[in-house]
C-alpha cells in the first residue's frame, strides 16, 4: 500500500514538469492570439493589410511622412500618396526594395534646392535619425514600403546599420 | 544534476559566481553583442535574430550552473550594446536583453530539467523571443508612441518571434549538449562551494 502511494507520488512528480510545459505552451498560444486581437482592435476592427509580406500596405492609422523645411511642414504624405509617385526598384541588403525615390518625394513637396537632408523615424527599432548631404540623395535613395506598411529609407550605398525604419519626417536644410 | 532540481539551494544564486562563471557570462554577453552588431541573416522577417540570441542565452544557462545566469548575461549584453551605441534607445536594447535573460531563468525555475528537454526549450525559447518584442512594445507605450502605429503588425511580429525563438531554443539545446562534452565547459555546480 505504502509502496503504491510512493510510486504514485513519484509518477506525480515526473508528470508535473510535463503539465507545466503544457500550460506554458497554452499560454504562449494565448499570447500570440492576444497580439492578433490587440492589433485588430487598434486597427479599428480591420485586419492589418501590410502584415503579410508582398501585399500592398496601407500603413498604420494616422501614419504619414512629412517634408519639413526650417520647421515648416511643406507637405504630409500618406502611404497611399507615396504609392502614387513614380516607383523604382533597387536591390539593397540582398533584397529588392521598391517605392518612390526620396528625390521624387522632395520634388512633390516643392523642394528643389537643399544642402542637407535629415531623415527621422520613430526610433524604436533603429537610431531613428540619418543625416545626408545633398549629393548623397541620388536616384537610388528610396523610401521602401515595408511589410508593416510603414516606410524605410534604403540605398545600396547606405550601410545596413544606418537605415531608418518607420520614417516620419524628411527635414531639408540650407546653409 | 540539473541546476533547477528540487535540491537546488541558494548558493546557486548569482552572487556565488566563480571566476569561470563570470568569464562565461562576459563571453556570452560579448557574443550576443557581436551577433547584434555584425551578423546579418537576410530573412527580413521580424524576430529572426532570435535564432542566434535565444540560442546564446540557452548556452549561458547551460554552461553556467547558477540561478540568474541568463539574466546577468542580459544585463551585461544590454549594457555593452548601450555603450557601443547599438539600437535606437539604449534603454530599449538593455530592457530587451534583460527580459530575454530573465525569461530563460524563469523557465529554468518553472520546468525542472529544462536544459535536457527539447520540447521545453522550444517553448521557453519562444517565450524569450516574445519577451523581447513585449519589452519593445512596453517601452513604446511608456514613450507614448501612437497605439495604432505600435500595434500595427503586432500579431504577425508575435508569430514570427515565437517561431524564431523556438528555433533558437532548439539550437541552444543541441549546442549545450555538445559543449557539455567538453570538460572545461561542462557545468560544475560544486565548484562554488569548494571555492568558499
Amino acid at each position: 500500500m505504502r509502496e503504491g502511494s510512493r510510486a504514485d507520488g513519484a509518477q506525480g512528480r515526473s508528470a508535473r514538469p510535463r503539465r507545466r510545459l503544457e500550460l506554458l505552451a497554452v499560454a504562449l498560444v494565448a499570447l500570440v492570439a492576444l497580439a492578433w486581437l490587440v492589433e485588430w482592435r487598434a486597427a479599428g476592427g480591420v485586419s492589418t493589410p501590410g502584415a503579410v509580406a508582398g501585399t500592398d500596405a496601407a500603413g498604420p492609422p494616422g501614419y504619414t511622412v512629412a517634408v519639413l523645411r526650417g520647421g515648416d511642414v511643406l507637405r504630409r504624405f500618406t502611404p497611399a500618396d507615396l504609392r502614387r509617385l513614380p516607383q523604382v526598384t533597387i536591390t539593397a541588403d540582398g533584397k529588392e526594395q521598391d517605392g518612390p525615390t526620396v528625390h521624387a518625394v522632395l520634388s512633390a513637396a516643392g523642394v528643389t534646392d537643399f544642402d542637407r537632408l535629415e531623415v527621422r523615424g520613430m526610433g524604436l527599432r533603429d537610431d531613428g535619425r540619418l543625416t545626408l548631404a545633398a549629393r548623397q540623395v541620388g536616384e537610388d535613395l528610396v523610401l521602401d514600403f515595408t511589410d508593416r506598411g510603414t516606410l524605410k529609407v534604403v540605398s545600396p550605398d547606405l550601410d545596413w546599420g544606418d537605415r531608418v525604419r518607420d520614417v516620419t519626417e524628411l527635414r531639408v536644410g540650407v546653409h | 544534476m540539473s541546476r533547477n532540481s528540487a535540491s537546488a539551494s541558494t548558493d546557486s544564486l548569482f552572487w556565488s559566481f566563480t571566476l569561470r562563471d563570470v568569464l562565461l557570462v562576459a563571453i556570452v554577453a560579448d557574443l550576443i553583442v557581436l551577433a547584434k552588431a555584425f551578423m546579418r541573416i537576410p530573412l527580413h522577417v521580424p524576430g529572426h535574430t532570435g535564432v542566434v540570441v535565444v540560442a546564446l542565452f540557452v548556452v549561458a544557462a547551460g554552461l553556467i550552473d547558477r540561478r540568474g545566469a541568463a539574466t546577468l548575461v542580459g544585463l551585461l549584453a544590454g549594457l555593452l550594446a548601450a555603450v557601443f551605441g547599438l539600437g535606437a534607445i539604449p534603454l530599449v536594447t538593455w530592457v530587451k536583453y534583460v527580459a530575454m535573460g530573465a525569461t530563460v531563468d524563469v523557465g529554468l525555475l518553472l520546468v525542472p530539467g529544462l536544459l535536457e528537454r527539447r520540447a521545453a526549450l522550444l517553448v521557453v525559447g519562444a517565450f524569450a523571443n516574445l519577451a523581447k518584442l513585449s519589452a519593445a512594445v512596453a517601452i513604446g507605450l511608456l514613450l507614448e508612441l501612437p497605439l495604432g502605429f505600435l500595434f500595427w503588425g503586432l500579431g504577425y511580429a508575435a508569430t514570427t518571434h515565437v517561431v524564431f525563438g523556438a528555433i533558437g531554443g532548439l539550437l541552444g539545446f543541441y549546442v549545450v549538449r555538445e559543449l557539455r562534452k567538453v570538460p572545461v565547459l561542462a557545468a560544475r555546480r560544486d565548484q562554488g562551494r569548494d571555492d568558499t
